[in-house]
């Protein structure tokens, strides 16, 4: 019988073309320079300890409209920010671009933001935000056939019936997402995390955690299915 | 692209901070185990070269039974039991056998295989998932379960120091071949002289208190990573030639390619129909193929592609998996948009070495040499049995290795019929590889 051939539409996203071709996107490249990251990390780590200023005193330099506020950010946290990028775009020199975006954006937000208690996130989040615009905006192919594959898994999350294009629907399913995720253990949250908000590769996770390939395939495989339940229980339709 | 997903994907940045900084700290390794290979490379090419079919003149195989190996056959099937603990193969409730002992002996004057930089893939037992049609379980390489004794092994030199003038060459010669006139291309390359930047990694590691045996090897890999990142890149109106350090070309068309309406390019051409399409393109880009007998294949993935099966066995497995030609077409007009040229251009032949029959591979990865996390349940049904090669840039050693695709009672999604791990080992025994410096996966 003859077998209908599918084309690259459906199958496109993890092309071995596209990889091969992606000299500016291999993890073992981030890989490389994360360890040298680390290397420096020991080094500067006892600076770090003694001279790190507080998030709470950073907002209120920002409060104060003290450009030393942005020196401090990236002190303390621009190594984070880049990786956050250039996980997600890719480019070691765009991740520059989105760090100094992010500063921006947090100077223009705080006031009247006023994250002392979650600093990281507030400005992690910022940073993803550009990132996944830039991906799109750029039409790069490479990491937009990467957004395309995790919006395909994430697709799998929701209810048919559910469209997440209303606000309040979406802000419900955010706070519902919230709620099954700490429901998970400690592992199983921080690989979903991983793969869909950090945007890193099933390898990559499975080098983090310890695990094989296939058992961090499973496990998202089976966060998605039972994060699709949890939300059609909830009640969530359109 | 699903736009739910899309939305849900970017609508997540909200997620509870929390959630967003507990992930960011590194957690405590859930096994101490070494997990194998895992760089990105680890999921393309696991991913990438399976399940390429073949045309229709050669016979299609049941998975092989090895009657030659004391292991047990592959082609017994029993179904895998679930695993509660997020594994899909059955945990074998018995202790895991010994390896079987074997004897290569008349081969000692080989040299043994050493990596270095990237390291090649495979080897590492389970790891993979793969969605699969049922018919990408009837359909094998030229392989096709022959027994050879011995298969070749290449060295890449794809992590050594660019050879510009050749890439600028292959490139100019590929432009030449589409009618491009040299004078109307720019080229360039993504070659840096990395000396200042890597004395300047160097003296922060050693900063940050690297020994200095971790500094030359950090180095060492920075060097052979960037080296095999180099590309040459050619452009005029309409098309772009991208070449990498492999040899592997993209052309790019960004007006892409009136195609005859008499073939079927769509997404819905039957295998029939796409391989009359995939004949027709290998003839009108005979020349740049350069193949003296081009034979349509199927991909998984991106496109569809041709192969030189022109030679002996072992040139044409070799060649089914390294010196082949895909195609890519727009969604819209089904006009051709891309073609890809994958080369042995890099590859030097380092020798014949022998390998393990498909059993005794099996039986290799059934043993206690793998751990949980990788070793083949005894119980596993074999679906399918592949011999591979992986060429990819930075890719060292070039080698065979076996992929067995194991069924998993994980219900396929969309229009895929079956979900199987995929197990894959080397096929040269481990006596020739130096395992100090392969991510190989294998323990005691």
């Amino acid at each position: 019988m003859e077998q209908t051939a599918e084309r690259s539409a459906a199958r496109s996203l993890n092309s071995f073309h596209e990889r091969a071709f992606s000299e500016n996107e291999s993890s073992q490249f981030i890989d490389i320079f994360s360890e040298l990251d680390e290397y420096i990390s020991l080094h500067e780590s006892h600076e770090r300890t003694t001279a790190a200023m507080e998030d709470s005193k950073i907002v209120e330099l920002y409060f104060k409209r003290d450009e030393n506020a942005i020196r401090q950010t990236q002190r303390k946290f621009g190594k984070r920010i880049r990786n956050i990028s250039r996980n997600i775009t890719g480019s070691a020199l765009t991740a520059e671009e989105v760090e100094n975006d992010t500063y921006l954006r947090a100077w223009e937000n705080i006031p009247p933001a006023e994250p002392a208690s979650y600093l990281f996130a507030f400005l992690a989040r910022i940073t993803r935000n550009i990132s996944i615009s830039l991906c799109r905006e750029r039409s790069s192919l490479k990491r937009n056939a990467v957004l395309v594959e995790l919006s395909d898994e994430m697709a799998q999350c929701l209810p048919s019936s559910c469209n997440i294009e209303e606000e309040a629907e979406a802000d419900n399913v955010l706070e519902l997402i919230n709620k099954f995720l700490f429901s998970k253990t400690e592992d199983k949250r921080n690989i979903f995390m991983r793969r869909y908000w950090y945007l890193d590769s099933v390898s990559d996770i499975a080098k983090r955690f310890g695990l094989s390939e296939s058992n961090v395939k499973t496990t998202l495989f089976r966060l998605r299915e039972e994060l699709r339940k949890y939300l059609a229980e909830q009640g969530i339709t359109v | 692209m699903n736009d739910n997903g899309k939305n849900l994907l970017e609508k997540i940045t909200d997620l509870d901070p929390e959630l967003i900084t507990g992930a960011e700290k590194k957690p405590r390794r859930i096994s101490n185990l070494f997990i194998g290979i895992t760089s990105g490379m680890a999921t393309l090419a696991a991913a990438a070269l399976i399940a390429v079919a073949i045309n229709h003149n050669l016979p299609t195989k049941p998975p092989i039974v090895d009657t030659n190996s004391s292991a047990p056959s592959s082609g017994e099937s029993s179904d895998s039991a679930t695993d509660s603990n997020n594994s899909s193969t059955s945990t074998s409730q018995e202790p895991a056998s010994d390896p079987p002992q074997l004897d290569f002996s008349e081969y000692s004057y080989l040299p043994v295989i050493s990596f270095k930089g990237r390291v090649t893939l495979g080897g590492k037992g389970g790891g993979t998932l793969e969605s699969l049609y049922s018919s990408e379980l009837e359909i094998s390489s030229p392989w096709n379960g022959a027994d050879l004794k011995t298969m070749p092994v290449y060295m890449s030199g794809s992590t050594e120091t660019p050879d510009l003038d050749r890439m600028y060459a292959r490139v100019k010669e590929i432009a030449a071949v589409l009618g491009i006139p040299e004078n109307s291309l720019t080229i360039t390359d993504s070659y840096e002289d990395l000396t200042s930047s890597i004395e300047q990694q160097r003296k922060l590691a050693k900063e940050a208190g690297a020994t200095p045996e971790e500094i030359e090897a950090l180095v060492d890999r920075m060097l052979r990573y960037m080296n095999s990142m180099t590309y040459v890149e050619a452009e005029t109106e309409g098309i772009s030639i991208h070449l990498n350090s492999a040899y592997a070309a993209q052309i790019l068309f960004s007006d892409p390619v009136e195609l005859p309406e008499v073939y079927n390019f769509t997404s819905n051409a039957t295998t029939a129909e796409r391989d009359e399409a995939l004949s027709y393109l290998a003839e009108k880009y005979k020349e740049l193929t350069g193949y003296a007998d081009p034979m349509p294949g199927q991909s998984r993935f991106y496109g569809d592609y041709v192969y030189e099966a022109d030679g002996e066995l072992k040139e044409q497995i070799v060649n089914y998996w390294i010196n082949t030609t895909h195609f890519s077409f727009t969604e819209s007009s089904d006009n051709l948009d891309v073609i890809w040229i994958y080369s042995d251009s890099a590859l030097e032949k380092l020798d014949d070495y022998p390998i393990l029959t498909a059993g005794q591979a099996e039986a290799m990865l059934k043993s206690n040499k793998y751990d949980d996390d990788n070793r083949m349940p005894a119980d596993a049904k074999i679906l399918k049995t592949e011999m591979v090669y992986y060429n990819m840039a930075g890719s060292t050693a070039v080698m065979p290795y076996y992929e067995f695709y194991v069924a998993t009672d994980i219900e396929p999604d969309g229009n895929y019929d079956v979900i199987c791990e995929v197990y894959s080992i080397a096929a040269v025994p481990e006596e020739f590889i130096d395992m100090e410096t392969t991510d190989y996966g294998v323990r005691a």
